[in-house]
């Protein structure tokens, strides 16, 4: 060992004059790093509540509380933070499905009780809410998967030549994948009208069960290839995916699952009390709402019988709504299912009062859900004339099988729905097809993919036209005669800007007809005057109670007549709210026939 | 690592192999033959080092697997032997007449997943666990949320609301199929 | 008769599980004959956490922000070899990024150079020199400073994730990182002056702690320890992963296999890390996804498998038997540290003879991790 050995460990002293690298806690307090897993902070007005945050922790750190009321897209709970639990993994501020969650940069925090040291941020204030830095999501990393599997469709070119289904529908592979991006938060249960069991019916298709799937589609909707083809999807507005990404493509899951079987009769086995045996019930319209309270009273052993003026059963789906989107063999099935079921199904066949009048005598119960029969009218000088036709009327010949004529070109007017299938239709049947629609594309009730889908085809777009007359022209063509419109702010607050015609500009268009599509209303010529007078409004609407009971006693109404959204899938809400209030008022003893 | 897994083949009679990775492969044999072969590749084809030992409970099928891997430090390669026993009164043959380490990891392995290893050196000595009383911990069937709230109790005061569930009853959501 | 005066004169001692020349919670019973140890014990288990039971009641990304806990100094070895086995399970090791495979080499060796600062203070700390270990402490805490910007972190970074990394790197990180490194060099001279330099070290280490080359390969010695009997190991070129095989830089040995071989080898592997993180910077792409995209991580499978993946930590080959079910969760994860046999079978077998007072050196330069040990 030498003496170099001994001596030059004191080299060590050099030390004491150099400078220190530590910081001094009195003269500042060190920051954390700009992403530092510091405290939590949250966005409450950008956070939905999905509570994702709170499934991810795998501290089981997270509580969801209540801070507000539930409303649809908002469950109203807030993620609380205990911090006895907590690792500061921050996967809850990653997985977020809006972003809302982040961190600060702080990481002290001194308390004597230790029971304070939870907290819910943004709703509990704390010195570093509204902390610029520290850890928050960023492109590149996301723990859920923002991008919906792709839906195959058919080529616009080829599908404007045939009826086929334009929606060719995922393979077992596809809806899988689609279905494993859920985080079964249930935001969508709330903003369904129907409620249906949609985070359950989606990971049944995510673990390959379509038996069980089917199952949960089945408990509350009688309809479900119908809606999984053409439905309004509130419940994919709502998604919290939806929120940075793409929302499920819920709607197409479901259609996915009701395809997966011929016979529904053979997978689904209800369970439930037969409480309504020796009890009779008529239904009047074979629409949505009046399939669904057929199906679920036959199923509770009520005696059930629909009656349908048009030769098939499925209302507006059926005479409305086209085959391309929702094809005959699919609703075929779902009425197969009906009659399974034991309902008595008299198609081709109006009530008109008298019969009614005897329906009312013969059962203890009686639903009526004839839908918005009767077109709206244009209102303009030459509507009257020949080729000047509705939607409506065009689409249920069509769907009955007459045979309808539209000619090389014809103006769609109006924005909705009806107006875009009319278009469709009139596209397949040969014609160049212009949309007339008096406010903005933004404005269009039409769903935006049916919008885009339309314009895939072919067809034309004219926004902020408004009809003023139509003329006939020496070669037997319409003139469709139309002025440009302003966007006015609205009358009343939080109204829509409306259209205002520019006056003194005249645009012309040369078409064969001109198809009207701008609303319809209800009908009720067939309904005897003294209940008439009773259930059916000013307005021509007809109000029921929470139990869709109207203000006859015993006479129950639901589907488009009643609410205000006017789709399937909010008729089929509407009757199984009746079919409670029907099970209830029967069994309580009551009777229509004996009030 | 072809090679070697057939001369396995050919030399104890039926196995189940897999190449997971140039210089991984796994070899699937009886128990009874499991010991020989290991010995074997220590003795003649290198595979000298014991990386670690290990047990999988495979609780559906009433079994026990345990993994020895081996290593070779000449060829960096590594073999993966398993072999599966019976899950009743489950006991295998001890390799630390090989292998000085064997030792603890047989002992671990008695400790957490309850299979004995009879000849080996610390057996029922506890290593981890000190006055265990409860069904051997390692196994599936021993419920851990259990064993925490009996033993560390969580916070009191906590409520989580299950979104789900909450949205369910708050919106009235219903079924009409099932009672 | 003699035997049992032989017997009486034997004093027993339990060494830890407090005591601050033992790595960690752990305890050694030894039996003692005068100052020499005769025999001893590893006991461990006041660690115990159950990391293992734990992953297979949680989702993969749930056992995500456990694994790192397995490990204070170095806790990104376990999170890459966790990802890494999954990965290689699930097939999403096709989809990892170039980028990602560079920002996890250069994690990889901030965390090895983190933990060897520490260590290398450790080997003079356990023989009462006192000044190095704080001096090694707050050069480590200069590589934490660049883990918390790149990771939002410490000491449990959390970061390496299935499919890359959690975050690209920030702004100017080079730069910083250049300059840590700069800084951590200036002061290894003064650490070579007080430890290798000094008489006290030299006299404690040089010859004491002989690990016999015959037990390298059978008891599956590694890391520092295997690397000090001179024998060129090292799981970065032996099977060499991410992008240790682009990377240029050899095999530190060192001849003697005692502590301060071992010690050396510490000193050196320093060295080569800071070179190694300056090549990966010099050579990490400025652009590109630092991770793939994932699969939604509350609902993610993995098909049945099974598999071993190894990883050169500081204290040598770590590894990971990972078994999946095609479930949701684990059906199996075995932790292999080096501790499992440096710390037990190693130690023990080294103890007889071994004066008390080079116990604690003796662990230190084993780097025994009871946390590895007992999981
Ligand atoms: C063209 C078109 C497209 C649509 N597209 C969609 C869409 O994509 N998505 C969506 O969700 N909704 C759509 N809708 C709306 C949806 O179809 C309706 O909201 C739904 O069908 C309303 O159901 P309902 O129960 O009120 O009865 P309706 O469907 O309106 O059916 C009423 C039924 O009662 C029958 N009826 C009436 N009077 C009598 C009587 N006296 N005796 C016997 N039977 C009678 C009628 O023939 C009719 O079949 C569309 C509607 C139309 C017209
Ligand atoms: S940071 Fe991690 S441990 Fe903490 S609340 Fe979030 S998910 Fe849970
Ligand atoms: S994941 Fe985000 S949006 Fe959902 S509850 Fe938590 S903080 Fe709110």
């Amino acid at each position: 060992m030498s003496l170099k050995h001994v001596l030059q460990p004191f080299n060590a002293w050099v030390q004491a004059f150099s400078k220190p690298y530590t910081i001094p806690m009195k003269d500042t307090m060190r920051p954390g790093a700009d992403r530092y897993r510091g405290w939590h902070i949250n966005d409450v007005e950008k956070c939905v509540g999905c509570g994702t945050c709170a499934d991810i922790c795998q501290n089981a750190a997270i509580d969801m509380v209540p801070v507000k009321d539930p409303v649809k897209g908002d469950s109203g709970l807030r993620p609380k933070i205990d911090y006895g639990r907590c690792c500061w993994c921050a996967l809850c501020v990653d997985v977020c499905t809006t972003g809302s969650l982040g961190m600060s940069n702080e990481y002290t925090w001194v308390e004597k009780d230790p029971e304070k040291c939870r907290y819910t941020p943004g709703v509990d204030a704390k010195p570093w809410d509204g902390s610029e830095k520290g850890w928050r999501q960023e492109e590149g990393f996301s723990l859920i998967v923002k991008d919906r599997v792709p839906m195959p469709m058919l080529d616009p070119k080829e599908r404007i030549k045939t009826w086929a289904e334009v929606v060719v529908g995922y393979s077992v592979e596809e809806a899988r994948k689609e279905a494993a991006r859920c985080v079964s938060c249930g935001l969508c249960v709330a903003a369904c009208p129907a409620h249906m069991h949609i985070p359950d019916y989606i990971g049944a298709i995510r673990d390959g069960d379509f038996e069980k799937a089917l199952d949960f589609i089945y408990d509350n909707n009688p309809m479900p290839e119908m809606c999984g083809k053409v439905c309004t999807r509130r419940c994919e507005g709502v998604c919290s995916v939806g929120i940075q990404g793409e929302p499920l493509a819920i709607r197409w899951l479901k259609r996915f699952a009701t395809e997966q079987f011929e016979d529904f009769a053979k997978v689904l086995h209800p369970e439930v009390k037969r409480v309504g045996e020796g009890k009779k019930v008529a239904v009047v319209g074979g629409g949505p709402s009046g399939v669904t309270v057929a199906y679920y009273l036959a199923v509770r052993g009520f005696e059930v019988t629909i009656y349908e003026a048009l030769p098939q059963l499925g209302g507006a789906t059926f005479f409305g709504i086209p085959k391309y989107r929702f094809p005959m063999p699919s609703l075929e099935k779902q009425v197969d299912l009906l009659k399974k079921a034991g309902v008595k199904i008299v198609t081709d066949h109006r009530v008109e009062k008298d019969e009614f009048r005897r329906l009312l005598e013969e059962n203890d119960a009686l639903f009526f859900g004839t839908g918005l029969m009767k077109p709206y009218k244009l209102g303009v000088p030459g509507e009257d004339l020949e080729g000047v036709i509705y939607a409506l009327d065009l689409l249920r010949d069509h769907h009955v099988g007459k045979k309808v004529e539209v000619g090389e070109s014809v103006v769609v007017v109006g924005g909705g729905n009806v107006a875009i299938d009319a278009s469709r239709v009139s596209r397949r049947l040969g014609a160049e097809v212009t949309i007339a629609y008096r406010r903005r594309r933004e404005d269009m009730p039409a769903d935006d993919e049916e919008i885009e889908d339309a314009e895939a085809e072919g067809i034309e777009l004219v926004t902020q036209s408004i009809p003023l007359r139509v003329e006939k022209l020496e070669n037997g063509k319409l003139d469709f005669i139309w002025g440009p419109a302003e966007m006015v702010p609205p009358d009343r607050p939080g109204g829509r800007p409306k259209p205002k015609l520019i006056e003194g500009v005249e645009n012309h268009l040369q078409v064969d007809r001109v198809i009207v599509a701008i609303g319809q209303k209800g009908e009720f010529e067939w309904m005897p005057e003294e209940v008439a007078e009773k259930v059916v409004t000013s307005r021509g609407w007809v109000e029921v109670d929470e139990t869709g009971m109207t203000q006859w006693p015993g006479i129950f109404a639901g589907g488009d007549l009643v609410n205000s959204t006017a789709d399937a899938i909010s008729a089929i809400a509407d009757g199984l709210k009746a079919v409670e209030g029907i099970q209830q008022f029967t069994l309580e003893g009551l009777s229509v026939s004996k009030s | 690592m072809k090679e070697i897994l057939k001369e396995i083949e050919e030399r104890f009679g039926p196995i189940w192999e897999r190449v997971q990775r140039p210089k991984l492969a796994q070899v699937g044999i009886e128990p009874a033959k499991a010991v020989p072969l290991l010995t074997w590749l220590k003795e003649h084809r290198g595979y000298v080092t014991l990386v670690h030992l290990s047990a999988v409970d495979w609780i559906e099928q009433g079994e026990f697997q345990l993994t020895w891997l081996l290593g070779n430090p000449e060829t960096e390669e590594r073999l993966m032997i398993c072999s599966r026993i019976d899950r009743e009164n489950p006991a295998a043959e001890t390799v630390s007449g090989l292998w000085p380490q064997a030792v603890t990891y047989e002992q671990e392995i008695n400790e957490m997943f309850g299979v004995s290893f009879p000849g080996s050196p610390r057996q029922g000595v506890p290593f981890i666990l000190e006055g265990w009383k409860d069904i051997p911990p390692m196994r599936r069937d021993f419920d851990t949320v259990a064993f925490v709230e009996k033993h560390i109790p969580g916070r009191e005061g906590r409520k989580h609301i299950d979104t789900r569930t909450y949205i369910g009853e708050k919106f009235g959501e219903k079924g009409y199929l099932h009672d | 008769m003699t035997e049992t005066r032989e017997r009486s004169k034997e004093v027993q001692i339990w060494f830890g599980p407090q005591h601050p020349g033992i790595t960690g919670n752990m305890s050694v019973q030894t039996w003692l004959d005068g100052d020499t140890l005769t025999r001893g014990i590893t006991h461990v288990g006041y660690l115990h956490r159950a990391f293992e039971k734990l992953m297979e009641r949680r989702l993969y990304i749930q056992s995500f922000p456990i694994v790192c806990r397995i490990c204070v100094p170095e806790p990104d070895t376990n999170e890459w070899l966790l990802a890494s086995a999954l990965e290689e399970l699930s097939g999403l090791d096709r989809e990892v990024p170039e980028k990602a495979r560079w920002i996890r080499t250069l994690v990889l060796e901030m965390s090895r150079l983190g933990a060897m600062l520490m260590v290398l203070g450790g080997h003079a700390g356990s023989m009462g020199l006192g000044p190095a270990p704080q001096w090694m402490i707050a050069l480590r805490d200069l590589v934490l400073d660049r883990f918390e910007e790149l990771t939002g972190g410490r000491v449990y970074h959390m970061y390496i994730v299935y499919g890359g990394v959690r975050r690209d790197l920030p702004e100017g990180f080079a730069e910083r990182m250049e300059q840590t490194l700069k800084t951590i060099e200036s002061k290894l001279p003064l650490i070579d002056d007080v430890i290798f330099g000094s008489a006290v070290f030299r006299k404690r280490a040089m010859g004491v702690g002989v690990v016999p080359r015959e037990w390298a390969f059978e008891m599956g010695i590694s890391g520092p320890v295997i690397r000090a009997m001179g024998i060129p190991k090292d799981v970065r070129k032996d099977e060499p992963y991410e992008k240790y095989a682009e990377l240029d830089f050899d095999v530190v040995t060192e001849e003697g296999s005692d502590i301060f071989a071992r010690a050396m080898v510490r000193r050196r592997e320093i060295q080569q890390s800071i070179d190694l993180i300056r090549q990966i910077l010099a050579r990490m792409p400025k652009e590109g996804p630092y991770c793939a995209e994932l699969p939604n991580m509350l609902e993610w499978t993995i098909p049945v498998g099974q598999t071993y993946v190894r990883a050169e930590s500081s204290r040598g080959e770590m590894g990971y038997y990972v078994v999946t079910d095609g479930s949701k969760k684990l059906r199996r994860v075995h932790v292999r540290g080096p501790s499992y046999v440096h710390g037990v079978s190693l130690l023990e077998r080294l103890i007889p003879g071994t004066n008390i007072a080079d116990l604690a050196p003796l662990m230190v330069s084993l780097q025994v991790c009871p946390p590895e040990i007992e999981r």
